[in-house]
Parts: structure tokens; C-alpha cells; sequence
């Protein structure tokens, strides 16, 4: 991920079918962890006898660490905004969920 | 007849193929169920998609290895979906400059409590130590989570549960979550999915909002980065300050 993103800064960026494939597997970017995720359900019986610190640590950290990420980038951003932040504001590009 | 068509499905089943087509049916399900909730981040179409397949498995006796045969072929692919999430990164380039120390600090702040408080709590609540070392770098893409759970005396294995669980929690969270603690910019949206939940959860972000995945995707990065650094050299210093 990096070198092609290094590559695409310092070339002329993506090609159009490097665009196009990319843009093919992100839209299945969901479908790919299901493997995975097959194999951990499976997996889940051996952790019973600890699955309340373990459910509890989960959810709790992710809810913790979730709010601080986005909170703390939130406050740093509107402590020291850029110059260009207010001028070109956010054009949010919506991706479907049908593609 | 229904040990007849079982028997039928767990031949079935060992053909490669059949696998494949059974994942992306079930996903397929699992995001029509999406639709029908209005696209609600609750309704996750991998822990769908993955229960079904479980209850098709599980009747026809065929072990996850027989699966995967042919299933791996989709989990192969993550590696160039990987790669491939520079594009967004890449057309969001501007704005990653222009907000680069919110993003430092947002991802610090945020790798650091999501560890720290994994293993606080998991040890508060009287986990076992195995547990406590495989949970810490739970927050973090599975390969670098599998690395990083070795280097720290943890279980490979259990990590990969614990991050597999935590990227669909983040991701079932990823919605509404926001509005409640009043985070409505996209790119604090994703840069905070990324962080805490991984490819899962910037997955789901990024078929809601582009700029959102292109931020989760440079925080499943810079996450890993430095939680496989940051996190061997905290274990070590933990019996130095009198702790552990």
C-alpha cells in the first residue's frame, strides 16, 4: 500500500484500469474478511469460560478507543485549522451501497 | 432426505468453487438484510454472511480446512485489496496534508486508549494472562496483530479472534456512534474506524463515504506501525516501573 502510494505521488497518479480494479476490489472490500471471520466463530467455544472479561474488554476498548481517536483529531483539527480548511470545505463523495 | 441432501451438500462442498459461491452468497444476504435496515452499520453483513455459512457448514460435518480450500481464495485477495486502498489514500491526499496533526495525534490517542484499555479491563475482570497478552494488540490489521501478539508471549490464534471481533464491533458501532458523541466530519469518522477497528470497520465506512475509507485506510497503516513498535517496548518497561 504505501509503495504504490509512494509511486502514485511521485508518477502522474493511478492509471485509469489501476482506478477501475482497485475500485472493484474495494467494493468488495466487506466480502474478503468473511473467510475469516468463519474461522473465528468456530474458535469462539474455546473462550467460554472467560467470555464476560473478554466481551466486556472488547466492546469497552473499542467504544474507548473509537470516541478518542476521532474526538482528539476532531480538537486538534479545530485548534490549528489549515488555511484551506474553511475555503474548500468537505465535498463528501458518496459511494453506494449497491456498487 | 435431509440426510440425503446434507450428505449431497458436504460433497458439495469439497469442491473448491462451491465454497466460493457459498461465501458470496451468504455476504449477499447479509447486505440485502443491510438494504432493508436502510444501510444501518448495525446490520453487519460479515457477521451475517459468516453465521450463515457456519449453519451450512455445520450440519454437512465439513471442518473449517475443507472450506477454506476454496474460501481462500477470497481471504487471499485482502492482500491486493490492501494495495489497493492507496487510491483512495492517494485522491484524498490534500486533506490528509492539510489535517496531518490531527491524524498523528487522533491515531496515537486513539491506539494507545484502545490497547490500554483492552487490557485493563480483560485484567480488571480477571482474564487470564494468556487472554491479557493476546487482547492488547487487538486494534491492529491481523498480520501485524499476529506479529506484534508474538513478540509480547501472547496466543497468534486468540489475537486473530479478538481482532476479528473487535473490526466487526467497530464496525457495527461506526454509525450512529458518531452523532452521539458529535463527531461529524467523514474524515474523523474514518480516520476513527481505522484506528480502532481496522479493515472491518473501514470497510464499512468506506461504502457509506469514500473520504472516510481513504482515512480509515491510512489509520489501519499508521496503526499497526505504531502499535508493533510502541507496543513490545511498553511490555518491557512494565516490570521496570514495578508493574506486571
Amino acid at each position: 500500500m504505501i509503495i504504490l502510494l509512494g509511486l502514485m505521488v511521485m508518477g502522474t497518479g493511478p492509471s485509469k484500469e489501476l482506478r477501475a480494479a482497485a475500485n472493484s476490489l474495494l467494493g468488495y472490500l466487506s466480502l474478503l474478511f468473511v473467510p475469516a471471520a468463519v474461522g473465528v466463530v468456530a474458535y469462539l467455544p474455546v473462550l467460554q469460560r472467560q467470555w464476560l472479561p473478554i466481551a466486556v474488554a472488547l466492546l469497552g476498548s473499542t467504544i474507548l478507543g473509537m470516541a478518542s481517536a476521532a474526538l482528539v483529531m476532531q480538537a486538534v483539527n479545530r485548534r490549528y485549522p489549515s488555511r484551506f480548511q474553511q475555503q474548500i470545505g468537505f465535498q463528501v463523495e458518496e459511494v453506494g451501497d449497491d456498487e | 432426505m435431509i440426510g440425503n441432501l446434507t450428505r449431497i451438500a458436504a460433497r458439495a462442498l469439497e469442491i473448491p468453487v462451491i465454497a466460493v459461491i457459498l461465501t458470496w452468497l451468504a455476504f449477499e444476504v447479509g447486505r440485502w438484510a443491510q438494504r432493508q435496515f436502510r444501510g444501518s452499520a448495525l446490520v453487519n453483513p460479515v457477521l451475517i454472511a459468516a453465521t450463515l455459512i457456519i449453519a451450512v457448514l455445520e450440519p454437512c460435518g465439513t471442518s473449517y480446512e475443507t472450506y477454506m480450500r476454496g474460501a481462500g481464495l477470497i481471504h487471499f485477495l485482502l492482500g491486493p485489496a490492501a494495495v489497493a486502498l492507496a487510491v483512495p489514500i492517494y485522491d484524498n491526499i490534500d486533506r490528509i496534508r492539510r489535517g496531518a496533526a490531527g491524524v498523528l495525534a487522533g491515531i496515537a490517542a486513539g491506539a494507545t486508549v484502545a490497547c490500554v484499555s483492552a487490557v485493563g479491563l480483560a485484567w480488571w475482570l480477571g482474564a487470564s494472562e494468556d487472554v491479557v497478552r493476546s487482547i492488547a494488540p487487538k486494534s491492529v490489521t491481523t498480520p501485524v496483530a499476529i506479529g506484534t501478539s508474538e513478540e509480547i508471549g501472547g496466543r497468534p490464534s486468540m489475537t486473530v479472534v479478538f481482532v476479528i471481533v473487535t473490526g466487526i464491533v467497530a464496525a457495527m458501532i461506526s454509525g450512529r456512534f458518531f452523532d452521539w458523541i458529535g463527531v461529524r466530519d467523514w474524515e474523523a469518522r474514518g480516520l476513527a474506524a481505522g484506528v480502532a477497528g481496522h479493515g472491518i470497520a473501514t470497510a464499512q465506512i468506506l461504502s457509506v463515504n469514500r473520504t472516510a475509507g481513504a482515512f480509515g485506510g491510512l489509520a489501519i497503516g499508521l496503526t499497526g506501525l505504531f502499535t508493533a513498535i510502541l507496543l513490545p517496548i511498553a511490555i518491557r518497561l512494565l516490570p521496570i516501573i514495578g508493574l506486571g
